[in-house]
Parts: structure tokens; C-alpha cells; sequence
């Protein structure tokens, strides 16, 4: 494999998919208004600086017209129109402020009012009350607005501000109903519900899940859950949307009750959990976090946030976050000072790279930690140090096939599109992710694609929630991803489907694609994965063609269900998404290849809407990656064996390079049971959990002679740690993150460090000044002042973010390679590949599946559930464990009878390489024969065998017997209980 | 079957006059129930099956038919008997437990009670029974839609075609072109029955005139306001007027499918429409090729589930897209993206089945009966406090006062016309004073009510205004879809003003607020229904305020409805005691 000079970026496009429409000009109160065509009115005005009362209209939502707020008179209309349902024309003249809509909207307000408390709405004294004084109208205590828990953050009191409503004429028969407070999440308080219906529509249009409803009619209506249940027994995803978008304090977000309105600070920040990258600012009060806002205008999420983005921030401030640094004596740590924790680092390091070399030292990065801090530890390791030895987990096993697979078929690696134009496709496939779960806002545009008359086709071996949505599920046998694909590919290839004219102009490798599909025999295919035939015609032909294939129309049974009426889907395009459900599997580098091949012969890429979609772990594992936190990967996705790359490294380090690649985690595991390894420095990961064979690295890591780990919580790796450094968590610093759409952006300190916590960067310099011998070269090469002095010299330094200017790096961040040094490129290979021509490669017999024999029966299938990865951090978000704290294995019913197995029972799973206990849910999701086990068990990698054996993450051969029944119930779940409320006080000013 | 539409159609006609005329001509004495939701509710299914069961066990020698209800309801349930030869004649309320007497009496001796039977179906009279056209009931009609009501059998569609139906659609299919088809209707000056009284062939033109395919059609049959039953008595009488109309539509506009929405209680009409339909299946007459003709289009009943809000037109389209039954914001007119955003053509049911009746007639002809711009006849369904209720059809701008003197025959029980209530609980309220009013959409709209889809309660004396009041606007409030809050709240609003009201604690600002709160309803709701809504509390403060002074300020229910625990004036309180300084 050779690698050119990163060619022109010019071949990509910064466009995407979304159409921009015309502009045109009306006139609002006499001033003219330029927006877009099709906007309405109301949306066009509010743009313009002109605010026109609304409260059932939502900028993202199809128009309600229920509230009745928004008149405004349009000339050429007769009376008042409601300005969310006329849509704005070029000329239009429109009036927003005359008497009879004023009249109107106090009439209006006061039928509104007269069923929602109204006394403090119009009290004089409104401003000078606070929840403690005595009411001078004896307004009943729970009908006050100042003991609202939307008080003063509330639309319904900016309404009446607005339009002067001073009068009720109707006797005020108060309806009580009964507040929910089911969930840590989301609270509902019926009472103040205006029944603007937001909530219904946001979480059926935007989220997808109409987990709320409108029931009954006139008076006796109410926003219900399913059935009338609490919300809990919903499918409400807590993604807290609805409580977003409620105008009043009828829903809220249980952490933002009562004035944590932003008052204090706002500090613009990205979600640090998966790879979608969701925009948000983070509201701080009295120096603590009091809640998150979801950016309206984010590039990925726009205005959505999932569970953890919009909940689970709390983990930052938790009791346990490490304070101090700690050094060990003997069997326990003890509390050290940065001096001495930091020399007696540099100098264990120093003694073990004299005395066996510095391949004796390796380094573990993060998917947490910013680009500017993975660039400074590649280079600590590779300039410093001198050594290759540094890999990431999550670009290990999320993402490295990905890196490899990619940049042999296209000569570089990234989604092809951005998030958003997801939404835009004629055709998804979902291969691998379970994308409710792991990468819950991204399902949101996915789920829209089949909203919008599109096609979703799932491949997974359970039916998650997308299967529902699904046009074709194909459930396929754990572990044989590789034959599916492939057998599309042949379907695709034998029906000539393929994209002729652009195999002929852009595509390299054909042929031998063809002659390689011609011996696949769709029957073995279909023996093998366990999906008939032509269900993978059906996959492969709708795939083709966008989804556009005459032969499969969309079924007229589920059309009024799930298709919003009337919508086309924007593009015939399709895109395949792909988690590590691909990645982590024996073939995962295979599939990525047999990807790319289906998009390159059908021509499926390089367009708006196409092509590839990987989707990354952790919030930065593209950035760690990039950076080149890998032991075969220069920075800007340079293979090490690269001449050219290692040379402009070295001119611009002044340091030279190892040439021989370093040693992978699992290849370090092994070496540090050799004893070749002696230091290991652990960055914001937590390996003895994350590594596969979890018994067998724990005993590695024991005979280590330094274990550092710098992280924000004392993982399970930083109990067996030598020297524990505390970092600060993304909520304390300054840097960037490069999202799964490869978007950088930038994050920033919204509290102070918590504890002596520092910067990952800082310590990285810190102990580079005490651990290097050339003073000089490091005052040059390492004495970084801050991210942007590091951010400097990566965009000098890594070819994809070259010319990123730091402080360019607005709230929207950009999305690399910059085109002509300045604009972010969102569509990705439009006139060429990075390689010259995209490189097709015949298929290749798939490794085999796992399968279960007689003392192993069931095949385990590893996944996510709600919480995060290992759990350092949302296991200690108090909401996620509350609601999901308890991991549950899921087991096909019909096992569960057979076994004799209920819901809740406690069991025990055995693999050949380890065993755990977990209880069960009993649930169809699964298949028969197959076992879900969430990743986030402390003992899910003791199971697996490590990936050295050429072995698989995904799936593996499992038994499982019964051991005890149903906990009892605990009775405190239902209430929040104060001992979970995070203690941490207020973080002291740093000294200096 | 082969051969053009034509020759297929006259090879139908002619078996089904055949087999109409040896029915007609039987040599068995006939016994016809008039089966409809209006009989069968006073035991017209039970009379049946009892005459089913008397013929059977031998006691008569009868054939037992079904028809449907020719309109006479007052005299439900109506049997009628015609021996071999003779004429059929109507007996009125044969109940259940006189059954058994028509059979002993009448079958059984061949001799027509005069004492017993109301007329003679036909133009001549038998002695001491009169002809059916002579009745006062029937003398003002002009039944043109109502014709084969009670004639025919509605779940045979072999009966309408005897009757020459179908034919005006086959002449539309094979001699007339789409345009001519509309020409006709636009000559007639269709406008709708619903109650919005929207002209019909403008409607039809954008649904034409939008290229997007498919096009939907709806025949709106969900009637759930309360005293109206035309529609369903329509279809549950004579369904295939309203299909051909639907079909003739079709053509004209160019539809693919049309629905048969029929509101969640009219079980019977729902059933007869599927009846109807699958017989029109079965002989060709609907789905692909019609007839062997190029035209195709399918038609299917779809049942609501129980709402008043869905009988408009938007809100039906959500329910059968499978959501709640809401009217929705038409950004842009549903002739041009209705149901599932496609072209949808939507008529009332009488609006439907004027068009076979428009083009036998003509369209210039057709004009020529009702007012200028209410065009042709209009059912009603005159119920209350009168003599003979029932459904009627008279041309547009009979006076009220010819439907309820003449046709009605006055107030039952000596009683005193005190106000009409037309188109359900959102009319305005037509007190003795409008009795010479003209009823057509223009007329009423100038008088400050409406004339809406056809209910006609008429009240007496003894009906109070509050406890109306109260009816009504509980009605509009149980029945509002919850969109607007205007709609939703304002309704409730009105209901526990009149409740108060009805105890005896209303103020006299109360009606103040009605007349203020009334406007702004009707500006600031979305759908008709909204709009509609406090009109018939406002137009009760226009006409009845002393009526309501009474209850407020005298704290007296003249008629005795409400139960005012103490009555007279209430001297403790202030705006009571004022009225009484000026007035007593």
C-alpha cells in the first residue's frame, strides 16, 4: 500500500444534501424581511427580529395552529390569520401589531388562561415575589407561578407580558391532575399543560418514537403516554425533548426545575459520549453544572440531545471524580503532590528506557480525551519517548478496520457525508448498530429517512427498534456479515444494477470483484446466514437503486402508520451505516472493504446523500485516530511504513522516528506477559475492563513495573495503577473534538479544574519537561502554552486538518479536509478519490461464524444498552443508574422456557475463556439461541478471548445456567433518595 | 360479460327490470318493511321477523320484503302490504305487538284496513284510504333524492337499476365527455349539502385541475351531530344514488379512489354501503375497468370511530390516514393535497346524490327549482315538538313556515311555536319572527343563522333556552378535537355559564361575555366546527335575553326544566339588586 501526498482537496464538495431555497422579501410592520421560500410567515418574522406571540409553534415542527396566539392581518387575507399557517410569499405585506389582533390575542389568552393558574399573571407585584412571601391575592401555594418549576423560563408568561393581558372574566374551575415523577428524567405536572401539543409532535416527528399522545377530547383531554401508563412503561427514550419544548411547566427536565434557568454562564460544548457529536451549552450556576441546552442550530443534533447528552453530564462532578494525585506504597495509593507524583514518573520512565529501550514503554490513549491532548501524546510517545508503542481502545477495536478498509478502497477514511444529510437518503443500511442505543440522535435522521417514504434496511441479528421501521431486516446468524454483503454484492453485480459509467471513469478493480461474486451461491448464503434469498435480492436491488425499486413498494399497511403523508425523500441516494457490530467482528476489515465495493459499483458515493457511514464510538475516536494515537498510523491517517509522512514528521519534530511499528493492545498484553513491556501509561482509558480476556490483562498489568493512568475517575486500570494523575474532565478545558462526520469542534471550560485536577495536555508537558533530557528541544518542540499553541502545530503538522485555524473553529465547528484552506468539506469524494481511483477488492471467504456446540449453546451477542462503555462515567451519571443501573442480559422467551428461566432471574454465563452473573430480561429481541450481553458489565471482556486469536468481539459461544430468582423490589427506586445527589463542593480557584 | 359499456349495461337493465317487474307483478301478497335506522328503532326488526315468522309458519301466505324508509318516520314502523294486483298500501306503527294483528286482519282476509292503513303508494286512492302524494306530509314535498326511499330494496342493486339508475352515469361514461359532465354540474349551481354550502363544481374544478395522481374522493357521511339523520337515511335507503353520483364525479374529475366515511354509530348505513359496494364489484360497476370502459376506480366504506369533529373535511382525512381525528391547518386547499397529500375531492352525501338527478334533469333545468344561489331541492329533518317529523325534501327557499305548519302539521300537543334550531348545535336559533324566512343558505346566512346540513329541531313552549343552551354547548365541548384552545376551552366556558345559569347563578355579565367570547371563537378557530360552536349561544342571548334575564335575574325557569332551588330574585346580590330598582 502506497500513499500519495494527500491530494488536492478539491475532489471533495462543501455541500451536502439539504436544499437552501429561494429568497424572498416581505414586509413585516412596514420592514421588509428576506428569508427563505416556504417558510411561514411567523417562522420568517421571528427571524427578522419581529416577535409575533406563538405557543404551540415550534421552529422544527410541522405547523399545530392550536394555541391561536399569532394572528397577525396579511393584506389581500379577510380577518386575522394565524401567522404559523400562512407561508410567507415575496410581497406579502404583513401586520402583526393592529388592535384586532391585539384584542384577539387577549381574548385568546384570557379563554387560554382560564384554564392554566392565572392569578400571578396578571398580579402587579409579579416581579417583587418570591415563593416565601405571602400572597396579597390568597392565591392557592401550588397555583403560583413562583412556585413553578418553569417560573420565569416560561412562554406562556412572556405571551402575557407581550400582549398586556390584564383581565380574566372567567371563573377558574382548576382541574388537578396528577403530577409523574416516574423517571429521574423527565417530570410531568398536567396541571399547567396548555395542550399546545409540542411535546406529541416533537417526539413523533423529530424523535421518532411517540412515546406521548394526545387522548381523549374537548376538556377531558390529556397528553398521554401509551395507554395512560407512567412513562416508564413506555417506549419513551428519556432523550428529555418534550420537556425542551414545553412551553409551561408541564413537562421538565427533572435537573432544571425552579430557576436553573441559564443565568449565570453558558459555555458552548460537545456531548462527550458517543461519536455524533451533539452541540450544547453548558448552563452553570454557583460554580456547578446546573443543566445542558441542546444547540438549536447543531451541525449533527439540532436541538436534539439522547438520554446521556442531555442527562447524564453529572458524572463530571461526582463524588469520586480524583482530586489529588496518588502515588502507590506498598498495597495503597496515597495522596502525592503534582512534584513528586510527576518525578517519580519521569524518573521510573527514564530508568526503564535505559535499561530496556524505549519499546519497553507504551502508552493508551483515549476516544475522551481533545485531538490537541491525543497529538501531544502520540508525540510524547513517538518524540519523547521514542517509541510506537500507543493505541487507543476505541480506534482499536471500533475503529481500525475502518481506518484500513476505507483507505484502501478510497485512499482515506471518514463518513462521506455529514450527519445530517442522513435524513436525505432514498436508502439507509444499518449494518452492525444498534443506533437507538449507541448513537440515539443520529437514529433520529435515520429514522426520518422511512418517515419520509425512503427505505431502512437493517441487518442485525436482533430486531432492535429500528427493525420495526425496517423495510427489510435481515436477521442474520451472528458473524456472518461478510457472506451477506457479499451475496449483495453478486446480486448487484449478476442483475447488473451497477453504475457503469462511473466503474468505467472512477473505479479501479472490477473485474476481479466480478469474477470473484460469480461462485457465490445465494443457497449456501442463505444456509449459512440464515436469510432467504431474496430477501437479499430485495436488500441489494433496493440498495441499488435508493431505494426506488418499482418491484418493492412500501407496504400500504404501514403507510399511515409510520410515513409521514405527502413527503419524498430529498435524494434517491443510499448511504450504509456501520458500528462496531462490523468492526469488532474477526472479518470486521473485510466487511468494511465489501462496503465500500457495494458503494463504489452501484456509484453510490461522492454524491450528496451516498456513500459511507462509519459511525464512531466515543466522542473522539476519529479525533484520536487523526491524531495518530495508533501504534501503525501517523497523524492525519499517514501509515507509519510511509517514507514521506515519517520524513515531514521528523523535519517538523527535529526528532526522528521508530520505523517499525508498534505493538497493538492485545499484542502489548502479551508482551508485557513476556516481560518485553515494563511501563505502561494509561491516558483516559480504562483497558483492564476494555481489553478482551479481561483475567488475562489484569495479570499482565499486575507484573508491570510503572502503570500510570491519568484519568478523571479511579477506574478499575487506576486501582492497579503505581501512579494515578487527576485530569480534568472535557467540562474543565479548552480543545477540540473531531466527531464520527469528521466535525472539529471546539469545547470549553465551562468550570474550573475539579480538585488539583489538570489538563491531560498539561501533565503531558509537565512531565515531557521532566522526563526529557534536551532542555532546549523541549522548550521548543513541547513547552505548549495552551490548546490553541498545540492546535498551531497541528494544522501545520497533520495533512487533514492542515490550515485549521484554532480560533476560526466557530460553534459549528468544521468538517476536515478543509477545501482551498477554509471551508469544511461535507461531502466527500465528489470529483475523485484521495487514491485516484476507488479500489474495488474481490470478495474473500468469510472466517467462519461462531457457532455453539454441546457445551456451549448459545451464541452471545455483545452490545450497548443505555449506559456508556465501561461505565467510569455513566455509572456515575445518578439518573442512567437509577433507571438502567442494573445490566440485563436479553434471552429469546422460548429459551427461557426451556431453561426455566423468568424475567429478573439471576444467571450465570460461561464462555470458554471466563464466566459472569447477571440477570435476564426475557425478550424476542433476540433470536432463539441467542444470548444480548451488555457491554457494560464489569465482566463482559472476561468472556472473549483476546482478539490475538484471530478472534471476533461481537459474538461468541456461550452456556448459561439458572441461579437465583427476581431481586426483591427495592424501595427506594422510586424516589430520589438525597444520599445520590452528588456532594462534591464548589471547586476552590487554582492557585497561580 | 363482453361487449362496450353500452350493450353491458342495457343486458343488466334488462334482467333487472325483468326481475322487478315479475316482483311487482307477483302473484303472492307482498309484505314490505320499511327497514331504516328510524323504524328499526321503534321495533320495525322485530315486526319484521315476526312477519318472517308468521309467513313462514304458515298462518299467511306472504312474501316478506325489506325497503327503506320513505321519510314517513313519525308513523314508524311502517309495513306495507300489497296483494296480488293491487296497490301497495301503508300501515303506520305496526309495532311488534301488532304484528300479529296485520297478519290476522289484513294478509290473512286480502281486505286493506281503512281505520288502520295511512295511504296508498301510488297516485290513486282506495276508498277510505287516501293516495300517498295527496298526504299534507307529502303534498308540499318535491322528493326528488327521497324518490325511491321506501320503494325499493337498498341491499339490491338489481331494484335501482329497474328504476333507471346507473343510466345517467353510463351516459356519462359512454356520450358525454369529463367536460360536459361538468358543464352540467356547473349550470346546475350545485353547492354543498354538508352545510357550508360551497359551490360543488368549484370544488370539483381544482381537484380537476391538479395534475398530481392518485386523486381521492369522500363522500362525507359522518352526520354525529345530534337530530340530523339525512345522510344516513339516504344511504341506508337508497345507497346507489349516492355511489353513482360518487362514480359520476369520478369520471368528471378524474378520480382513483373513493371512500365512504361513515360516522362510528350509523352501523346499519355502514353495513348497506358495503353491501352496496360489493354488489357494484360483482356486476362491474366499480374497480378496474368499469364496465369494460377505460375508467377504473375503486370505492370502499371506511368506518369512523365515533367523533363529530371528524365530519370535517381535514380531520377526516387524518382519521382515515389512521390518526386522531383532527382538523388540520390547510396550508394549501385539499382539493390539491388532501388525504396522504394527494388531490382529494370531498362531498356531503345529498351533495352526491344530486348528480345523477342533475344530469337526467339537465343542468339549466335543475336550476330552475330553489333560490338563485341555493340551486334544487334540500332534505331536512324536521324533529321536536311537532306533529309529523321525519325526513323531508323541499326546494331551497321554502318558507320555515310550509315545513312546520304545513308539512309538519303544527305543534303537537296544542303547543306554541317558540323557535326552530336548524343545522344541529351549531345553528343559530330561528325564533317565531323568521318563520316566513326563506330556508336557503343565502336567506338564513342574511338572517344571522345557517342553515347547515339539514337538522330542524322545533321547539314549543315548554323547551327552555338555558337547558338548551347547556345541551349545546356540551355537545360542541365533549365533541371539540382539542387544537384550539378557543374551541377547546371557550365551549367549556359557555357550558358552565348556561349550568350557572340553569342553578341560578348567573350574572347578567354572563351575556356580556357570551356576545364577547362568540366573536372571538369565531375568529380565532381553525376549523368550521369552531367557528360554528358559540353561535347558537350567542344567537340565544340575541333573541331569548329575557328568557335568560329571567333565570338570572328573577331566578325563574318559565318552562319548569330548570330546577332553580330558590326562586325569585336574589336581593343580596348587587347586579340583582339594581335590575330590580329599574325594572320591578
Amino acid at each position: 500500500m502506497s500513499i500519495e501526498t494527500p491530494a488536492s482537496t478539491n475532489i471533495h464538495s462543501p455541500k451536502g444534501a439539504r436544499p437552501v431555497g429561494r429568497t424572498i422579501t416581505l414586509t413585516v410592520d412596514g420592514v421588509p424581511v428576506q428569508t427563505i421560500q416556504g417558510k411561514t410567515v411567523l417562522h420568517a418574522a421571528i427571524e427578522a427580529g419581529v416577535y409575533i406571540p406563538h405557543l404551540c409553534d415550534y421552529h422544527d415542527l410541522t405547523p399545530f395552529a392550536g394555541c391561536r396566539m399569532c394572528l397577525v392581518e396579511v393584506e389581500g387575507m379577510r380577518g386575522l390569520e394565524t401567522a404559523c399557517t400562512v407561508v410567507a410569499r415575496d410581497g406579502m405585506v404583513v401586520r402583526t401589531n393592529t388592535a384586532l389582533a391585539r384584542q384577539h390575542q387577549r381574548g385568546v389568552l384570557e379563554v387560554l388562561l382560564s384554564d392554566h393558574p392565572d392569578r400571578c399573571l396578571n398580579c402587579p407585584r409579579m416581579e417583587r415575589c418570591g415563593p416565601f412571601v405571602v400572597c396579597q391575592r390568597d392565591d392557592t401555594v401550588t397555583d403560583r407561578c413562583v412556585t413553578c418549576p418553569r417560573n420565569k423560563n416560561c412562554e406562556l408568561q412572556r405571551v402575557v407580558d407581550f400582549v398586556q393581558w390584564r383581565e380574566q372574566r372567567f371563573f377558574n374551575p382548576r382541574r388537578i391532575g396528577e403530577p409523574e415523577r416516574s423517571n429521574p428524567f423527565v417530570e410531568r405536572y398536567p396541571d399547567y399543560c396548555i395542550y399546545c401539543a409540542r411535546c406529541v409532535r416533537v417526539c413523533d416527528e423529530v424523535i421518532g418514537v411517540s412515546a406521548l399522545g394526545l387522548a381523549h377530547r374537548g376538556m377531558d383531554a390529556t397528553i398521554a403516554v401509551d395507554f395512560e401508563k407512567p412513562l416508564t412503561e413506555s417506549g419513551c427514550i428519556y432523550c428529555g425533548r418534550c420537556a425542551v419544548v414545553c412551553p409551561t411547566g408541564a413537562l421538565m427536565k427533572a435537573d432544571s426545575k425552579y430557576g436553573a434557568t441559564p443565568t449565570e454562564s453558558t459555555t458552548p460544548s460537545v456531548c462527550t459520549y458517543c461519536g455524533v457529536g451533539c452541540s450544547m451549552f453548558l448552563n452553570t450556576q454557583g460554580g456547578r453544572l446546573a443543566n445542558v441546552m441542546a444547540d438549536r442550530e447543531g451541525a449533527s443534533n439540532h436541538d436534539n440531545l439522547c438520554v446521556r447528552g442531555q442527562f447524564a453530564y453529572d458524572y463530571a462532578q461526582h463524588r469520586d471524580r480524583l482530586k489529588v494525585p496518588r502515588v502507590r506504597q506498598g498495597a495503597t495509593l496515597v495522596d502525592a503532590t503534582w512534584e513528586s507524583a510527576l518525578d517519580r514518573v519521569a524518573r521510573d520512565l527514564r530508568r526503564i528506557r535505559q535499561a530496556h529501550g524505549p519499546d519497553a514503554i507504551a502508552f493508551v490513549g483515549s476516544g475522551k480525551i481533545t485531538n490537541e491532548e491525543s497529538y501531544v501524546l502520540q508525540k510524547f510517545a513517538r518524540a519523547v519517548v521514542g517509541t510506537n508503542n500507543i493505541d487507543e481502545p476505541t480506534a482499536r477495536y471500533c475503529y481500525e478496520p475502518t481506518l484500513r478498509g476505507l483507505h484502501e478502497s478510497f485512499g482515506s477514511a471518514g463518513a462521506t457525508i455529514p450527519t445530517r444529510d442522513l435524513e436525505s437518503a432514498g436508502c439507509v443500511i444499518v449494518i452492525g448498530s444498534h443506533t437507538v442505543e449507541a448513537h440515539p440522535v443520529l437514529s433520529f435522521w435515520v429514522k426520518r429517512v422511512v418517515r419520509r417514504g425512503g427505505r431502512m434496511i437493517l441487518i442485525d441479528p436482533r430486531a432492535t427498534e429500528m427493525a420495526r421501521l425496517a423495510s427489510v431486516h435481515l436477521r442474520l446468524h451472528p458473524g456472518t456479515d461478510l457472506s451477506l454483503l457479499s451475496a449483495m454484492l453478486k446480486v448487484i453485480v449478476d442483475e447488473k444494477m451497477i453504475d457503469r459509467t462511473f466503474i468505467e471513469s472512477r473505479v479501479e478493480g472490477y473485474d476481479d470483484l466480478a469474477a470473484s461474486v460469480a461462485s457465490i451461491d445465494l443457497a449456501a448464503v442463505e444456509r449459512e446466514t440464515g436469510v432467504p434469498a431474496e430477501e437479499i435480492r430485495k436488500a441489494a436491488r433496493l440498495y441499488a437503486t435508493g431505494g426506488m425499486d418499482k418491484r418493492y413498494p412500501v407496504p400500504g399497511s404501514l403507510w399511515g402508520e409510520i410515513v409521514w403523508p405527502g413527503q419524498r425523500t430529498d435524494t434517491s441516494n443510499s448511504v450504509i451505516t456501520y458500528a462496531s457490530g462490523v468492526a469488532q467482528q474477526a472479518d470486521g476489515e473485510a466487511i468494511v472493504r465489501v462496503i465500500a465495493s457495494l458503494a463504489l459499483i452501484t456509484g453510490q458515493i461522492g454524491k450528496p446523500a451516498s456513500g459511507v457511514f462509519p459511525l464512531a464510538g466515543q466522542n473522539n475516536t476519529v479525533g484520536s485516530v487523526d491524531m495518530g494515537c495508533l501504534p501503525n498510523w501517523l497523524p492525519g491517517h499517514q501509515p507509519l511504513s510511509s517514507e514521506p509522512a515519517r520524513a515531514a514528521l521528523e523535519e517538523a519534530w527535529h526528532r526522528g522516528i521508530p520505523a517499525a511499528p508498534g505493538r497493538d493492545l492485545d499484542a502489548t498484553v502479551e508482551a508485557i506477559e513476556r516481560g518485553e513491556i515494563k511501563a505502561l501509561y494509561v491516558v483516559g482509558a480504562n483497558p483492564a475492563r476494555s481489553i478482551p480476556d479481561t483475567e488475562r490483562v489484569l495479570a499482565a498489568f499486575r507484573k508491570l513495573d510503572l502503570l500510570v493512568v491519568q484519568d478523571i475517575f479511579p477506574t478499575e486500570t487506576a486501582e492497579l495503577a503505581t501512579v494515578v494523575l487527576p485530569a480534568s474532565s472535557a467540562k474543565e478545558k479548552d480543545g477540540t473534538f473531531t466527531s464520527t462526520e469528521r466535525r472539529v469542534q471546539r469545547v470549553h471550560a465551562a468550570l474550573r479544574p475539579i480538585g488539583e485536577s489538570r489538563p491531560d495536555w498539561r501533565i503531558l508537558v509537565d512531565l515531557a519537561v521532566r522526563f526529557e533530557e534536551d532542555a532546549d528541544w523541549c522548550q521548543r518542540q513541547f513547552a505548549f502554552a495552551g490548546p490553541a499553541d498545540i492546535a498551531d502545530e497541528i494544522a501545520r503538522v497533520v495533512p487533514t486538518y492542515r490550515g485549521l485555524a484554532y480560533d476560526a473553529i466557530g460553534i459549528d465547528g468544521v468538517q476536515w479536509p478543509l477545501i482551498d484552506g477554509a471551508t469544511g468539506a461535507a461531502t466527500l469524494y465528489e470529483s475523485g478519490f484521495e487514491r485516484g481511483r476507488g479500489r474495488v477488492f474481490p470478495v474473500r471467504a468469510s472466517s467462519g461464524a461462531v457457532l455453539p456446540d454441546a457445551s456451549y449453546p448459545f451464541i452471545g451477542i455483545f452490545g450497548r444498552a443505555q449506559l456508556w462503555n465501561t461505565g467510569a462515567m455513566s455509572a456515575r451519571s445518578r439518573g442512567l443508574t437509577r433507571m438502567w443501573g442494573e445490566h440485563r442480559a436479553q434471552v429469546h422467551p422460548s429459551d427461557a422456557t426451556r431453561l426455566g428461566i423468568g424475567d429478573g432471574d439471576l444467571i450465570a454465563i460461561a464462555s470458554a475463556h471466563g464466566r459472569l452473573e447477571i440477570r435476564v430480561s426475557v425478550s424476542d429481541i433476540v433470536a432463539a439461541g441467542q444470548l444480548f450481553v451488555p457491554i457494560h458489565h464489569p465482566d463482559a471482556n472476561r468472556l472473549l478471548a483476546s482478539r490475538r486469536t484471530g478472534r471476533g468481539m461481537k459474538s461468541v459461544a456461550l452456556a448459561i445456567t439458572r441461579l437465583a430468582g427476581p431481586a426483591p423490589a427495592s424501595p427506594q427506586r422510586s424516589e430520589i433518595s438525597l444520599m445520590d445527589l452528588p456532594l462534591l463542593p464548589v471547586a476552590r480557584p487554582t492557585r497561580g | 360479460m363482453s361487449g362496450d359499456p353500452t350493450s353491458r349495461f342495457a343486458a343488466l337493465r334488462g334482467r333487472a327490470v325483468a326481475e322487478w317487474a315479475a316482483l311487482v307483478q307477483s302473484r303472492q301478497t307482498r309484505i314490505l318493511v320499511q327497514l331504516a335506522g328510524c323504524g328499526i328503532a321503534v321495533g320495525a326488526m322485530e315486526t319484521f321477523q315476526d312477519l318472517v315468522q308468521a309467513t313462514r309458519g304458515g298462518t299467511a301466505e306472504a312474501t316478506v320484503e325489506l325497503v327503506g324508509c320513505s321519510g314517513l318516520c313519525y308513523l314508524e314502523p311502517i309495513v306495507e302490504v300489497q296483494f296480488p294486483g293491487g296497490p301497495r298500501v301503508l300501515y303506520g306503527g305496526v309495532t311488534p305487538d301488532r304484528a300479529p294483528e296485520l297478519i290476522d286482519t289484513v294478509v290473512s282476509r286480502q281486505v286493506h284496513r281503512a281505520d288502520w292503513a295511512v295511504a296508498v303508494r301510488g297516485p290513486d286512492a282506495l276508498p277510505g284510504i287516501p293516495s300517498l302524494e295527496t298526504l299534507p306530509f307529502m303534498k308540499s314535498q318535491l322528493r326528488r333524492v327521497l324518490v325511491r326511499h321506501g320503494v325499493i330494496d337498498p341491499t339490491q342493486i338489481g331494484h335501482y337499476i329497474a328504476l333507471g339508475g346507473y343510466s345517467q352515469f353510463v351516459r356519462a361514461l359512454t356520450s358525454l365527455s369529463p367536460d360536459q359532465v361538468f358543464a352540467e354540474v356547473t349550470a346546475s349551481g350545485l353547492v354543498g349539502r354538508g352545510g357550508a354550502a360551497f359551490p360543488t363544481a368549484r370544488k370539483w374544478e381544482t381537484a380537476r385541475k391538479t395534475p398530481a395522481r392518485p386523486k381521492y374522493m369522500f363522500c362525507n357521511a359522518e352526520e354525529g351531530e345530534p337530530a340530523i339523520y339525512k345522510d344516513r337515511r339516504i344511504i341506508e335507503s337508497d345507497p346507489h344514488l349516492v355511489l353513482e353520483g360518487m362514480l359520476i364525479a369520478g369520471l368528471a374529475i378524474g378520480i382513483d379512489k373513493g371512500y365512504v366515511y361513515i360516522g362510528g354509530e350509523h352501523h346499519l348505513a355502514a353495513e348497506r354501503a358495503r353491501i352496496a359496494i360489493a354488489q357494484m364489484y360483482e356486476i362491474g360497476l366499480a374497480g378496474k375497468n368499469i364496465l369494460g370502459s377505460d375508467l377504473s376506480l375503486d370505492l370502499e366504506v371506511r368506518v369512523g370511530a365515533g367523533s363529530y369533529a371528524v365530519g370535517e373535511s381535514s380531520a377526516m382525512m387524518s382519521s382515515l390516514e389512521g390518526k386522531r381525528g383532527m382538523p388540520r391547518p390547510k396550508l394549501v386547499r385539499s382539493a390539491e393535497k388532501g388525504v396522504w397529500a394527494k388531490p382529494t375531492n370531498m362531498n356531503n352525501v345529498e351533495t352526491y346524490a344530486n348528480v345523477p338527478i342533475i344530469l337526467e334533469m339537465g343542468g339549466a333545468e335543475y336550476a330552475k327549482t330553489g333560490t338563485r344561489r341555493s340551486t334544487g331541492t334540500k332534505l331536512f329533518a324536521p324533529s321536536g315538538q311537532i306533529m309529523r317529523g321525519g325526513l323531508i325534501e323541499v326546494p331551497f327557499g321554502t318558507p320555515l313556515r310550509t315545513i312546520v305548519f304545513d308539512i309538519c302539521g303544527g305543534m303537537a300537543n296544542g303547543g306554541a311555536f317558540k323557535f326552530a334550531q336548524p343545522g344541529g348545535p351549531t345553528g343559530g336559533a330561528m325564533p317565531a319572527s323568521m318563520l316566513d324566512l326563506p330556508m336557503s343558505n343565502e336567506d338564513c346566512a342574511k338572517a344571522g343563522t345557517v342553515l347547515g346540513s339539514g337538522g330542524l329541531v322545533i321547539f314549543d313552549q315548554s323547551a327552555c333556552v338555558v337547558d338548551l343552551g347547556i345541551y349545546m354547548m356540551a355537545f360542541n365541548s365533549i365533541e371539540s378535537c382539542t387544537r384550539c384552545t378557543t374551541c377547546r376551552i371557550g365551549t367549556a366556558r359557555l357550558t358552565d355559564i348556561f349550568q350557572r345559569m340553569s342553578r341560578g347563578e348567573g350574572h347578567l355579565e354572563d351575556l356580556e361575555t357570551i356576545r364577547w367570547l362568540g366573536p372571538v371563537m369565531i375568529e380565532t378557530t381553525l376549523c368550521g366546527l369552531g367557528q360554528a360552536a358559540p353561535v347558537p349561544a350567542v344567537s340565544l342571548v340575541d333573541h331569548f335575553r329575557a328568557e335568560l334575564e329571567e333565570h338570572i335575574v328573577h331566578r325563574q325557569c318559565s318552562s319548569g326544566v330548570c330546577r332553580i332551588l330558590t326562586a325569585g330574585p336574589n336581593p343580596h346580590r348587587l347586579e340583582d339588586a339594581r335590575v330590580l330598582k329599574i325594572s320591578v
